[in-house]
């Protein structure tokens, strides 16, 4: 097991870089979920500590040692891909073996670390099926024992649920969840699902435009937000465009907002306040005639759309021509076309420096 | 070997003609397979046979009516007599043939492999220069290389042939096999070597496996190509050398009507390419009992 750590990664293909002047570390047995949208340049990253892709500039080291001019044959990882890739030609135990095999352990010597690997995904009934004769799903663990029968000192994880029904993704999930603590292997993940990379990370970073824009555990992710752009990526916010009037008060296309952040002090800079959807409050009808005293971010809503998922309503409610998301626990249904207020508590108004640009 | 009944080749048409296949597919096949068997119906006729003249319907008069009373042996009799020297060649024939196919081979798949991967100044160019012979007429590319031949000492010679065989099956194994690796998703290799497997591990246990078919396929068309190539054979053997095409010519060149044994060398000429055929098709069975992958196809759940 070692530590991952990249410095100054820069790489182009033709053209801009796809990935940046990117740095990173992952602590020794930790799993690191690299998140972000397709073309971000998180598979290319990947590949580069992988060594199936050379960098142009910047260092990759396990343990403190570089990298760069080992070739991936020689860099003790396991990789799973997004396919599961494996040899059409040999049955689940050859492939399973493979690596082993590569090292020139005897096919008998090698047999039980290849049964061990095969139990840990639960496939030992499978070890002489070939490929072909596995559903995706039983392929793609295959795939990861595979990775890890040769105990490499880094898990590299590229997507491997993204072709997989949901309910397997999940089954897929714990199962990656539980090979990873049993081996206590340095893992790093890459997808563009929040919630695969929320629930396997202990610590996770979005990546953007080829660069990392914010590093953090999960739920420090989903919660404090630093840009706009991560804000928008992990979503499930309600982002207002506004100015800074005064410290602690921002006024929006809304009206003015209370916020007890008080990050951007100077006034006049152009900022936008994120409220996540559970914290926009429904506070039922609307009690005093409109504009007249109204209670602190307190705001008239009419309810334009409603609907319902698993554990929470979400509405979306007009305030001044202004859509804005609110998801409420299932107590009471609001309908379409009803005038509401709607809450907003000052520490749920997190000011983000900039506009909102969606592009 | 097993039999030639339970390969693929043999199956498919089977099961095409009388399986469950819908009657106008049916229809198609027993068209398509009367249309190039009819053509053999005469030859094999003919092979047999001493006199057989317009308009009659069958031959007036048989070899075996007539055997030991020529001066010298007719027909198949002829043939598979010592002075016909159709083992010499034949031999050649499938020698040359194989050789091309083999160097084809060695040529063609690190070729492929290049044109297929990666994107080089003057790629376009390189894929021109490989559909040239294609398009170009044997005959002067034929002419040109005889020349040239003549100087290098290749003139009458078996590299020399081989050479020249090259130039029209060497375009056409390539291509196959450029196709062959387009189609090969380039993940089985990288995630061999993130697997440990060096760039001669990955070729030995990964990469030939997986084209192993397509080489095949490859060599029995650059197998076939030569095999029945005349004129580059003709220019370049300078009468020294015959294969089976060569042979053949000198049989009909007079331009007579078809007798016993040019009709009976036109049914050997055509043997070489179907026994390889059926070889190809059985090799690729046994070897590979592999299923492509589903790559890019949504998986399915698993139980």
């Amino acid at each position: 097991m070692s530590s991952i750590t990249l410095t100054g990664i820069t790489k182009s293909y033709d053209g801009p870089p796809v990935v940046r002047d990117l740095n990173l570390h992952v602590e020794t047995g930790t799993v690191f979920g690299l998140l972000g949208p397709s073309g971000c340049g998180k598979t290319t990253t990947l590949k580069m500590i992988a060594g199936l892709l050379e960098p142009d500039a910047g260092d990759i080291r396990f343990d403190g040692a570089s990298v760069r001019t080992v070739p991936p044959e020689r860099r003790r990882i396991g990789m799973v891909f997004q396919q599961p890739l494996l040899f059409p030609h040999m049955n689940v135990e050859q492939n399973v073996g493979f690596g082993l095999r590569m090292q020139g352990v005897r096919p008998g010597d090698a047999l039980p670390r290849v049964r061990e690997c095969l139990a840990m995904v639960q496939l030992e009934r499978f070890a002489r099926r070939y490929p072909h004769q596995l559903s995706g799903g039983q392929q793609q663990r295959v795939a990861l024992a595979r990775a890890v029968v040769t105990d490499p000192v880094v898990l590299l994880l590229d997507e491997p649920l993204s072709n997989l029904d949901t309910g397997l993704r999940e089954q897929m999930r714990r199962l990656i969840r539980q090979v990873q603590e049993r081996l206590g292997i340095t893992t790093i993940f890459v997808t563009h699902d929040q919630d695969e990379a929320s629930e396997l990370s202990d610590c996770m970073a979005v990546m953007l435009d080829g660069s990392l824009a914010q590093t953090g555990r999960p739920i420090e992710l989903f919660m404090r937000p630093e840009t706009v752009a991560v804000a928008r990526f992990l979503g499930s916010t309600n982002l207002l465009s506004g100015r800074l009037r005064a410290p602690g008060l921002l006024e929006t296309l809304i009206g003015p907002l209370a916020t007890s952040c008080t990050d951007p002090a100077e006034p006049g800079r152009p900022v936008t306040a994120s409220i996540r959807w559970e914290h926009l409050t429904i506070a039922g009808k609307p009690a005093e005639p409109a504009g007249s005293g109204r209670a602190t971010n307190s705001f008239r809503a009419v309810i334009r759309d409603v609907v319902f998922g698993p554990g929470r309503i979400r509405y979306t409610v007009e305030v001044d021509g202004v859509p804005l998301v609110a998801a409420t626990p299932i107590e009471h249904e609001y309908r379409r076309g009803e005038t509401i207020e709607v809450r907003i508590a000052p520490q749920r108004v997190r000011v983000l420096p900039g506009e909102d640009r969606p592009d | 070997m097993g039999t030639i009944e339970g390969t693929r080749l043999v199956r498919t048409w089977r099961n095409a003609a009388l399986g469950r296949a819908h009657p106008a597919a049916r229809i198609f096949v027993v068209v398509m397979f009367v249309a190039f068997a009819a053509p053999f119906v005469p030859l094999v006729v003919a092979s047999f046979s001493f006199r057989w003249h317009w308009p009659d319907l069958a031959p007036t008069q048989w070899l075996w009516d007539v055997r030991g009373t020529t001066p010298f042996p007719v027909g198949w009799d002829y043939l598979f007599s010592p002075a016909s020297q159709l083992g010499a060649a034949f031999a050649n024939t499938v020698a040359i043939g194989v050789v091309v196919a083999i160097v084809a081979l060695i040529v063609g798949v690190p070729a492929a492999h290049v044109l297929a991967r990666y994107d080089f100044r003057g790629k376009g160019l390189a894929e021109f220069f490989l559909l040239l012979p294609i398009i170009v007429p044997q005959i002067s590319i034929g002419i040109g290389m005889l020349l040239l031949f003549m100087r290098l000492g290749l003139f009458r010679t078996y590299p020399g042939i081989v050479l020249a065989h090259l130039v029209p099956a060497l375009p056409y194994a390539v291509r196959i096999l450029t196709a062959v690796f387009q189609n090969l998703d380039p993940g089985y290799e990288e995630a061999a070597r993130t697997l440990g497997a060096n760039r001669l591990a990955r070729l030995r246990h990964v990469t030939l496996p997986l084209i192993a078919r397509g080489m095949a396929t490859a060599g029995l068309f650059a197998f076939l190509i030569s095999s029945n190539i005349f004129l580059l054979t003709f220019l370049m053997s300078g009468g020294r050398i015959a294969t089976l095409p060569t042979m053949l010519f000198s049989h009909i060149e007079s331009g007579g009507p078809l007798d016993a044994t040019t009709a009976g060398l036109v049914l050997i000429v055509s043997l070489p390419g179907l026994f390889f055929l059926l070889i190809a098709d059985r090799a690729s069975e046994l070897s590979l009992t592999v299923k492509p992958p589903p790559d890019g196809r949504r998986m399915e759940s698993s139980p």
